[in-house]
This record gives C-alpha cells, structure tokens and sequence, in this order.
C-alpha cells in the first residue's frame, strides 16, 4: 500500500490550514481511510488544539527524528473517528530541528500504513516550509478572499511549482456570501481566474468554526455547521466522488440576518 | 436638489473589484513580468520596427516593466543615431 501525501500550505498565517487539515484528516478518516495528519508547525503546534488531543501527547514528531521513540509511540489516535492519527509537532525546539531528507523518510514510513498523510504547513516560506513540501506529492493551498492572503498564495503556488509539486488544488476559506453579492469582496471565479491552480473547494465563513476550535472537535463531525458540510464535500472530492461545490450563494446568512433582526429588540428589551 | 438626493444615494463603489484590478497586477510583478526570453523577442520586434524608421543604437535599448499607479508599463528608452527620410527597404 502507498498511500498520498499532501502538504497543506498558504503563505499566509490565520487563513485555515491548521482547520483545513484537521477537518479534512477527519473527512477522509469518517469516508472509511486510514489517515496521518502531521504538524509540521515546530514551535507553534497547534493541529493539536483543533483536534482536541493536546492532553495526550508523549513524544512528538522531533522526537521521533531524533530516535528518542519509534513513530508508533509518537501518534496519538483520534477521539471522534478511528484510523485517524496525529503527529504532534514539537512546541520546544524550532523548525532548525527538522531537515527535509528527515520528513522524507518519516513519510515513506507512513506511507506504508496510511492512505492519506496530510501535513499542516507552517506560515511563512522558510525552513519549516521547506520541511514540509519535503515529502509531499500534492499540495493543497489555502486561500482567503484577501489581497495579501491570494498574494502570498500565488508566491506559494510558484515555490510548489519549483519543487515540483504538480498543479496545487486550492480551497478558498472565509467567503462572505453577503459581501460577495455587495461587490466587496472577490468571488471564487475571480480569485480562480488569478491563481493558475484547480479548484479543490469553498468553505464559507462560519462562526461554527470557532465553537469547534474552542470544544476541539472538528466542525466536520458538526451535521448543522455550513463549513463542516463545505469540508465533508471537499473530502469527498479528494476521495474521487464528484461532489458539486457548494453553493455559498445560499448561506445561511440570510436567515440568520432576519433572526438578528427579530433577536436585536428583545435585547434592548432586556436591558 | 436632485444632485443632493443623488450625493444621499450615492453608496461608495464596491472594493471587491479593485482588490482584482491591484491583485492582477500585483501578481504579475511578483511573477518577475515578462519572462527573460520573451523580454529579448519582444526587444528584436521593437528595434527592427523602429530601424525602419531611423537608426538606432542598438547597444542602448533599455526595457523595463514598472507599476504606476493602476496600471502597468512598459518603458523603453532607444537612443537614436539618425532619422531617415523614407522607411528602409521601401522604394
């Protein structure tokens, strides 16, 4: 069994790759694939958190490079869905702890276990990112309907371009539905029409995600949550099923703006 | 009165277009412009249309991309030896 490696990757820090790779890790993991998620974010962990597995974690993925374990006592089984591990990063060290060549053979390892190996990128187009596009055969680029965010997109599609990641698939995060139709925000065809990449999904912007981020358990479980149901879909496509984009036109933001607006009086009521 | 309830009604235009507009060119100076080797046809093409036209010092031709503004340029600067009374090559 060889099983597929993506880097999950923006340029950009706070777009969503740390959310992007936790609820696509379990996406796939709940279609019935064994799947790795891997920080790569040393100093700075934090798929832990998302996944609401930080009280668990023993050794981590520097240790394992350094041989202080083997990979089995390094991965740390999900809560919600099973054949679903984490790699934790290490939060004391800094990304000079891991080298490339090492990332390639932690991955060949994983490989022969797994059927999908997701690595959340760190931010930034340094070391740690170096580190982890070292093993990855597909790259997975988040985006936000933001100038800086589809620059430093488009700089990180050019270094995946370099290394000889073919043709990244991109998720663009955070869409406002509402200020798309106002004209104040880029919509997904124009922001596809910039960056030579092909659409993987959209995720709408969903306050659900902070409530899952403060639980620890990815919206993906969430049936109610419109970007758990964004990723489900995405999960869906990386798994071959052609599964229409969904369609953010729709978002529920219309009706929770005629709530708020029964809700607004009643406050003011309670005052 | 009717430019005062126009001015009421006027809403600033939508930003998502500019975003466009400033990131399309944004990228492509990011990009590094024009690739090198597209660059020196495109430098060929210009010195031999001038050429018909006056003599120019071959040596001299500058080309450059640059950003101003909202737009994107193109800037040459050719240093011309001698203006010719008649296109070369027509008779």
């Amino acid at each position: 069994m060889a099983g597929k490696t993506y880097v999950i990757t923006s340029g950009k820090g706070g777009v969503g790759k740390t959310t992007t790779t936790a609820n696509l890790g379990a996406g796939l993991a709940l279609r019935g694939h064994k799947v790795a998620v891997v920080d790569t974010d040393i100093g700075l962990r934090n798929l832990d958190v998302v996944m609401g597995l930080e009280n668990r974690i023993v050794y981590d993925l520097v240790d394992v490079v350094e041989g202080r374990c083997r990979l089995p006592q390094a991965m740390i089984r999900d809560k919600y869905v099973k054949d679903l591990c984490l790699i934790p990063a290490a939060q004391t060290r800094d990304k000079s702890a891991l080298k490339p060549e090492q990332m390639k053979e932690l991955c060949d390892q994983l490989r022969e276990e797994f059927d999908y190996i997701l690595i959340d990128c760190p931010a930034g187009i340094e070391q740690g990112f170096q580190n982890a596009i070292a093993a990855a055969d597909n790259a997975i680029v988040v985006t936000t309907p933001e100038v800086s965010a589809i620059r430093d997109a488009d700089r990180v599609i050019g270094l995946l371009e370099a290394a000889e990641i073919p043709t990244p698939s991109l998720v663009i995060n955070k869409l406002k539905p509402g200020m798309i139709k106002q004209g104040d925000m880029m919509a997904q065809g124009d922001i596809l029409d910039l960056l030579s990449v092909t659409m993987l999904g959209l995720v709408p912007d969903d306050e659900q995600i902070i409530v899952s981020t403060n639980k620890g358990q990815p919206t993906v479980h969430d049936p109610n949550s419109w970007a758990g149901e964004a990723y489900r879909r995405i999960a869906a496509r990386m798994d071959g099923v052609d599964t229409p984009y969904l369609d953010v036109d729709s978002a529920p933001g219309f009706f929770s703006k005629f709530k708020k607006i029964f809700a607004r009086p009643t406050k003011e009521l309670g005052r | 009165m009717i430019d005062l309830i126009r001015w009421a009604l006027q809403r600033p235009a939508p930003s998502g277009e500019t975003a466009r507009q400033r990131l399309r060119l944004i990228l492509v100076m990011d990009r590094g412009g024009l690739p090198e080797e597209c660059m020196e046809a495109l430098k060929r093409d210009i010195i031999d249309a001038v050429s018909k036209y006056m003599v120019v010092d071959e040596e001299s031709v500058q080309m450059d991309m640059r950003r101003s503004n909202d737009s994107l340029e193109l800037v040459s600067n050719i240093q011309v030896r001698e203006v010719l009374k008649a296109p070369a090559g027509s008779r």
